[in-house]
């Protein structure tokens, strides 16, 4: 993994938080039919150090060769990445800085999209951007002559992850000064699979979806329609060169999660860029009006 | 999707839970629940874990792998059912509906044998 940073130095070294956090709750059950706390099966309750003979459970109506113990773990295999994204979040609301994560196939247009945001509202809006991406800069290197905050990601020389998680995110919020912010925008890896698994410690989910794609996308890939709270149609300015129907994927979107927002918008024409630029006032709007919370 | 990174956790997982047993305890089985929208293939998840585990206390242990079905909920008539399409909406009232299930990506147990040689 590696994060280049451009623009601030950072301000927040110690992020993520060095917190301990407890280890699951499990209990421990013999299969020869009665239970125990945790750590009665180990060291801990006879006083045996580590590297004792196995202290065990007595064999009392188990044999030798049919004596095993059940541990009840029920531990959420992304509870690491969970917890990364909770103190994430925790720190965007503790500063209210509205964050979104951009997520779509690559080339729908992510890039494109910021810029055409940070053109109109760059001066007016405090953004950030946290770029995610295999390999190069160039996604920030476009960010750049915008001249605000941005830090790239990079997941892998050699073909990395394809998805940004929240232990990464948390490594590039660390180096922005969210007192000055007021909107954090992540690129994700472009990918329109994986990146939906992964909570990032966002406020809200984006998924971009260019016409040229095709029509029956958010049916071929719903889980990351299901996850998305706005759906944003791009290149809309192509439409008169293809074979697609705007309102069938909208269709099909609203099929796959009836309560995301749909907008459609062209980054080049300029069409539908207000409706987004109003979505995401009305994000920084509802942050900002958040009482401050204790964390998750 | 991310066999491989979740078989990881499963393994670190497993060497935290056997570290209260004894030197000579090891694992026979591991029991995954997985929801059916959580796109793991286990097949994939599988070979992934043999991978993860080699050379690890979880080693030789068999991965049992319980899929957990898509369960949602009609928010507008309160109708509850297991979806077997993915399409997001009431078929009696045409709602939105809410998932129950089917995200679940969870740990359940460890099977470990702790007699002693």
């Amino acid at each position: 993994m590696n994060v280049r940073a451009h623009g601030w130095p950072s301000h927040a070294a110690d992020f993520p938080p060095k917190r301990r956090f407890p280890d699951p709750p499990a209990s421990i059950r013999h299969h020869h039919g009665h239970d125990h706390p945790v750590g009665c099966a180990g060291a801990a309750s006879t006083g045996a150090g580590p590297g004792a003979p196995a202290p065990g459970p007595q064999s009392d109506d188990a044999t030798q060769s049919h004596h095993t113990t059940e541990v009840q773990v029920h531990e959420n295999l992304l509870a690491a990445n969970d917890r990364h994204a909770a103190a994430i979040r925790s720190l965007l609301r503790e500063h209210k800085v509205f964050a979104v994560n951009l997520m779509s196939s690559p080339g729908a247009g992510k890039t494109a999209l910021i810029e055409a945001t940070l053109a109109r509202v760059g001066h007016e809006i405090r953004v950030a951007v946290i770029e995610g991406d295999i390999e190069t800069t160039a996604d920030a290197d476009r960010i750049a002559p915008f001249g605000i905050p941005v830090v790239q990601i990079n997941t892998g020389p050699f073909g990395g992850d394809c998805h940004l998680a929240a232990p990464l995110v948390a490594g590039a919020v660390g180096q922005l000064d969210l007192r000055c912010l007021d909107l954090l925008i992540v690129e994700n890896v472009g990918n329109l699979v994986c990146p939906a698994e992964f909570d990032i410690g966002e406020h809200r989910k984006i998924v971009l979806l260019s016409v040229t794609e095709g029509e029956d996308k958010p049916l071929k890939y719903p889980l990351m329609f299901l996850e998305a709270s706005l759906a944003v149609i791009t290149k809309t300015d192509l439409l008169p060169y293809l074979e697609i129907d705007l309102d069938v994927i909208r269709a099909n979107i609203r099929a796959i999660n009836p309560a995301a927002h749909v907008l459609a918008v062209s980054a080049r024409s300029g069409e539908g860029i207000d409706s987004w630029l109003a979505w995401l006032r009305w994000g920084i709007a509802e942050v900002g009006a958040e009482a401050p919370s204790a964390p998750d | 999707m991310h066999e491989m990174g979740l078989a990881c956790s499963v393994v670190t997982e497993v060497e935290r839970v056997l570290s209260g047993f004894g030197p000579n305890a090891r694992v026979v089985t591991v029991t995954l629940q997985v929801g059916k929208l959580r796109a793991v293939v286990p097949e994939a998840m599988t070979f992934c874990f043999e991978a993860a585990s080699m050379g690890t206390r979880a080693q030789g242990a068999m991965l049992l792998i319980e899929p957990i079905p898509v369960r949602v909920r009609c928010i507008t008539c309160d109708r509850e059912w297991e979806a077997e399409a993915l399409k997001f909406f009431c078929p009696d009232c045409e709602g939105p509906v809410q998932v129950l299930s089917g995200k679940e990506l969870l740990l359940r147990t460890i099977e470990v044998d702790d007699r002693e040689e």
